[in-house]
């Protein structure tokens, strides 16, 4: 891991955020997340974040890519005028403010009522408070007790084996979900399904 | 020393954006750029707390020459448990007592990244584009009913 080259991807990821939902054009802004993804890829990667890291090139960056843009094509690109939307002052100045609560919260220690707040820890800390309770027993014991050297294989696939085998149950519902919703199957090409079309024609 | 803590302030930003974005952007596919930003933000804290400084990706590495002598001193030992596991089939309790502690050293804590947190991150991601492909599904739809991915025109229409 490297402080330096992590700082440098991530103001670039975040530079790249900014540009995604500022520019004009739907399209633009939809390749742009795609690189977006990519470029976070190599943040996973240079964190140390191997499979973090292929999951999100291959998923985040590839799959979820072609998805909006396969919608941007059924939908055709009609962006409307940016800038007009009522929220706009108060929803920027509500998130400024949860920005600098959030800011102050995880900057520095502080004491609250008598009780010490401590700050965030470095990135990178070997004492910090998720490297030293639970996570040393599966680091230590992972290869002996599931036979494999990848660590995050073990865990997903052994320790938290059932975790694994119902989150397959969230894509397939999640799957089932967009084949109903899309009405696919219904023997009307890119029509939408009799129920939805009664109802276009009674209202 | 504040790079060690700019990561934690890129996450708040990304998550900001993202929430900004989704509060005023009209076009609803916008606004599905705008939740992708978020979790990305969510997803880069936990990553963020995992990393530690000069340690491995978490995949644990025995020195070669370790590997080599365990592969002499086990060969015929290897057999002859495998065999016992076989025939007895199923009770894999006393299987680890295989490995010799002294030929294989256990992994140092230290040494390698926390791999809970990228455990969880990897679910995080494909739920991600399980609700993407649901929430694109659901705009189709809107377009297909109303003629339309504008907010205000959509909520003009439903007036």
């Amino acid at each position: 891991m490297s402080l330096y080259l992590n700082s440098l991807l991530v103001l670039f990821l975040l530079g790249l955020a900014i540009l995604a939902i500022r520019t004009r054009r739907l399209f633009t802004s939809v390749v742009i997340l795609g690189a977006f993804g990519f470029v976070l890829a190599l943040v996973w990667a240079n964190l140390g974040a191997v499979d973090v890291s292929f999951t999100e090139a291959v998923v985040g960056a590839g799959i979820s890519t072609v998805f909006v843009l396969a919608a941007l094509r059924r939908v055709g690109e009609r962006e409307v005028e940016p800038g007009a939307s009522r929220f706009q002052a108060g929803g920027g100045v509500a998130l400024l403010c949860l920005g600098l609560v959030l800011l102050m919260a995880k900057s520095e220690t502080r004491t609250v009522d008598g009780h010490e707040v401590p700050r965030l820890p470095a990135i990178g800390a070997k004492d910090s408070p998720a490297a030293r309770n639970v996570s040393p027993y599966y680091i230590e014991h992972a290869e002996e007790d599931a036979h494999t050297p990848n660590i995050v294989t073990a865990v997903l696939a052994d320790y938290r084996g059932y975790d694994t085998m119902l989150e397959t149950g969230v894509v397939f519902t999640a799957a089932m979900a967009s084949i109903l919703i899309l009405g696919v199957g219904c023997g009307q090409g890119n029509g939408p399904p009799p129920a939805a079309r009664d109802e276009e024609s009674s209202s | 020393m504040t790079l060690e803590l700019l990561n934690y302030y890129v996450f708040t930003a990304l998550m900001l954006v993202g929430l900004y974005a989704m509060m005023t952007r009209r076009h609803l596919i916008r606004k599905v750029v705008g939740m992708m930003i978020f979790q990305t933000g969510a997803i880069l804290f936990f990553i963020s707390t995992a990393a530690k400084v000069d340690a491995d990706i978490p995949i644990v590495r025995h020195a070669p020459v370790v590997i080599a002598e365990a592969a002499e001193t086990h060969d015929d030992h290897d057999d002859d448990t495998h065999g016992a596991d076989d025939t007895h089939g199923g009770d894999d309790g006393h299987d680890p007592s295989g490995h010799g502690d002294a030929d294989h050293p256990r992994a140092k804590a230290d040494d390698y990244v926390n791999p809970l947190p990228h455990v969880l991150m990897l679910t995080a991601i494909v739920v991600g584009v399980a609700t993407l492909g649901v929430a694109l599904g659901i705009i189709l739809r809107i377009q297909e009913h109303f003629g339309t991915l504008d907010e205000d025109e959509i909520l003009e229409k439903l007036r």
